[in-house]
């Protein structure tokens, strides 16, 4: 579904992000995780459009979108939320998630949305007529990955979506995302420092360290590897 | 095509159009009932103002970005349609000198209307193809910029637009009943296209662009296609006031202007329509007390002096306040229908 090919990107001297290739099916939910200036945020911006790759290639659905706008992007079913909050604050809260829907009114696909269960599911089913800032920390959270649902996505890239949030909270967001992994047909690529939360949601997790990914796999072996142990866990 | 993408945006729409369109229709009636022949033209400004003010909130108020162009599109739409409509007889005389043939045909009120919105509206598509590219302060220098070289040539090429003298004979085709039914036309225009799809995309654009990108908007052809209509709105504004005085020159389309109208959107609330409208209002009735102050009157037995300037020095203090104290305006995101309709909330700003 999403293919990412050898994707390299530098901010002058420094690598940012070094040939990095990954592979994400429908279905799939993927953890992304390192330490801090590992890449993980630039790898998320350069599939989304917000940058553009050095090298490499991106492919969605067979598609190469490597040289397509943001906005062409999500309109071909990549969605993203952002690391810090970009909720559209002179907006509603249905406004800020009509926004999105109108966009997928531009895409071919054509399957069935189930956007009032989505909003129910992340409980703003009763705040839809409500100032976006009346709503809490938590629920601004939840309301831009419902706004990024909201077109209808092929590929869902969260990032950091659980940060700045307690435990209830964070385990309300696990099982909404299971729930969008269970009832839509989309990837998810989920980027957190919570690897509680990561592993609880992830079927499959590639860590990254100075820009390279250091290992791939499920859970329980990303837990157990060495060289991850080394880079980010093991201290 | 559908047009807004929720029943709720669409009677929100009708809504407060028709409010405000009773309320700008009212004060018209008013003035034509009680009113004497002064009260007419003061007004009849009145409504030229608001619809420049309303063209101006439908890139401004949508896009956040700061047009201070507008006075010179109102004026394009003033002089192309004077110039199709004026008699030949009279062209002769004031223009003998004018190049390709302008002198030489004159064209019903309605066919110059036309002509003059397809040119002006062509003007705005083309100059929008530079704005929309910056945003910002780059993209208010350059509406500056467009504001200069229109005055220029309206002031340099007398031959086609006489100058500063007046460019006089046009025939008085409008009154005030045409105006109060056009504004309410742009009101409804506008409130529609910002309660639209494309409206509410544009204003998440405003927040926050990279956002609005990444939520799949095109945000170049939103802003285009806003800068397009609002300059069609300025065209319009300038028809109404060419076919009612009868007699147009440059100096009306420019800075003095400018200030007046984006004094009126910014006092008002530049997001909302309700604002726009609430502004041109304050605006017209304080600055008429204003210059009534100006001319040193006696009031409860007191001679005030005589204060020549003031109107300047208030229009720009309410900005300066308005800028200070509430630069979402005086309403902010409010639109008149929230007083009766339940539910939505206004976002603050």
């Amino acid at each position: 579904m999403l293919s990412l090919r050898n994707i390299s990107k530098s901010f002058g001297g420094v690598k940012a992000v070094s040939d990095v290739s990954l592979e994400i099916e429908k279905g799939d939910v993927l953890g992304l995780i390192g330490p801090n200036g590992a890449g993980k945020s630039t790898l998320i911006n350069l599939i989304s459009g917000l940058l553009a790759p050095d090298n490499g290639a991106i492919y969605l659905s067979g598609k190469n979108i490597t040289l397509r706008k943001s906005y062409e992007r999500a309109r071909l079913g990549l969605a993203r939320t952002f690391q810090n909050l970009r909720i559209y604050p002179n907006l509603t809260v249905g406004q800020n998630i009509e926004v999105a829907e109108i966009s997928s009114q531009y895409s071919e696909r054509k399957e069935t949305k189930n956007l009032d269960e989505i909003i129910h599911v992340f409980d703003l089913s009763d705040k839809a007529d409500l100032a976006s800032d009346e709503l809490s920390y938590g629920h601004l959270r939840r309301l831009e990955i419902v706004r990024a649902l909201a077109l209808n996505p092929l590929v869902l890239l969260l990032d950091e979506p659980a940060a700045g949030m307690n435990e209830n909270e964070t385990q309300e967001l696990s099982n909404s995302l299971r729930w969008v992994q269970e009832n839509n047909s989309c990837a998810i690529i989920v980027i957190d420092h919570d690897l509680k939360f990561i592993m609880g949601v992830c079927d499959k997790i590639t860590v990254m360290n100075m820009g390279e990914v250091i290992a791939s796999g499920k859970p329980n072996e990303i837990s157990n590897d060495a060289r991850v142990k080394e880079a980010y866990i093991g201290h | 095509m559908r047009i807004f993408q929720s029943i709720r945006s669409f009677k929100n729409a009708v809504w407060g159009a028709s409010l405000l369109s009773i309320l700008v229709a009212g004060i018209g009636l008013l003035v034509i009932v009680f009113g004497e022949k002064y009260h007419l033209r003061l007004v009849y400004a009145a409504y030229v103002n608001l619809l420049v003010v309303l063209g101006l909130q439908v890139f401004m108020g949508n896009t956040n970005i700061t047009n201070l162009s507008h006075s010179a599109f109102m004026g394009l739409g003033a002089y192309v349609a004077a110039i199709c409509v004026t008699p030949v007889t009279i062209k002769k005389l004031s223009l003998p000198d004018a190049p390709w043939g302008l002198n030489t045909f004159e064209l019903d009120a309605f066919s110059s209307a036309i002509i003059s919105l397809t040119i002006t509206g062509f003007l705005a598509f083309l100059t929008g193809l530079i704005i929309v590219r910056l945003s910002g302060i780059g993209a208010t220098i350059v509406t500056i910029a467009i504001l200069v070289i229109v005055h220029s040539v309206f002031m340099h090429r007398t031959d086609i637009f006489k100058g500063k003298q007046a460019f006089f004979g046009i025939p008085q085709v409008f009154d005030l009943y045409s105006i109060i039914i056009i504004s309410i036309g742009v009101i409804f225009v506008a409130r529609f296209f910002r309660e639209s799809k494309w409206g509410i995309q544009l204003r998440a654009s405003s927040d926050d662009d990279t956002s609005a990108s990444a939520m799949g908007v095109n945000i170049f052809n939103l802003r285009l296609f806003a800068w397009t209509l609002g300059g069609l709105i300025l065209a319009m504004a300038g028809i109404c006031y060419a076919y009612f005085l009868g007699t147009i020159s440059a100096r009306p389309f420019y800075f003095s202007h400018v200030f007046l109208t984006l004094a009126m959107l910014i006092l008002g609330g530049m997001r909302s329509i309700t604002g726009a409208v609430l502004g041109t209002i304050m605006i017209t009735f304080g600055l008429e007390w204003v210059r009534f102050m100006e001319t040193g009157p006696v009031l409860i037995g007191i001679k005030f002096p005589e204060m020549l300037g003031l109107s300047g020095i208030t229009l720009g203090a309410v900005i300066v306040l308005i800028m200070v104290l509430r630069n979402g305006g005086l309403v902010g995101n409010f639109e008149i229908e929230q007083m009766f309709l339940k539910g939505r909330n206004v976002p603050k700003v």
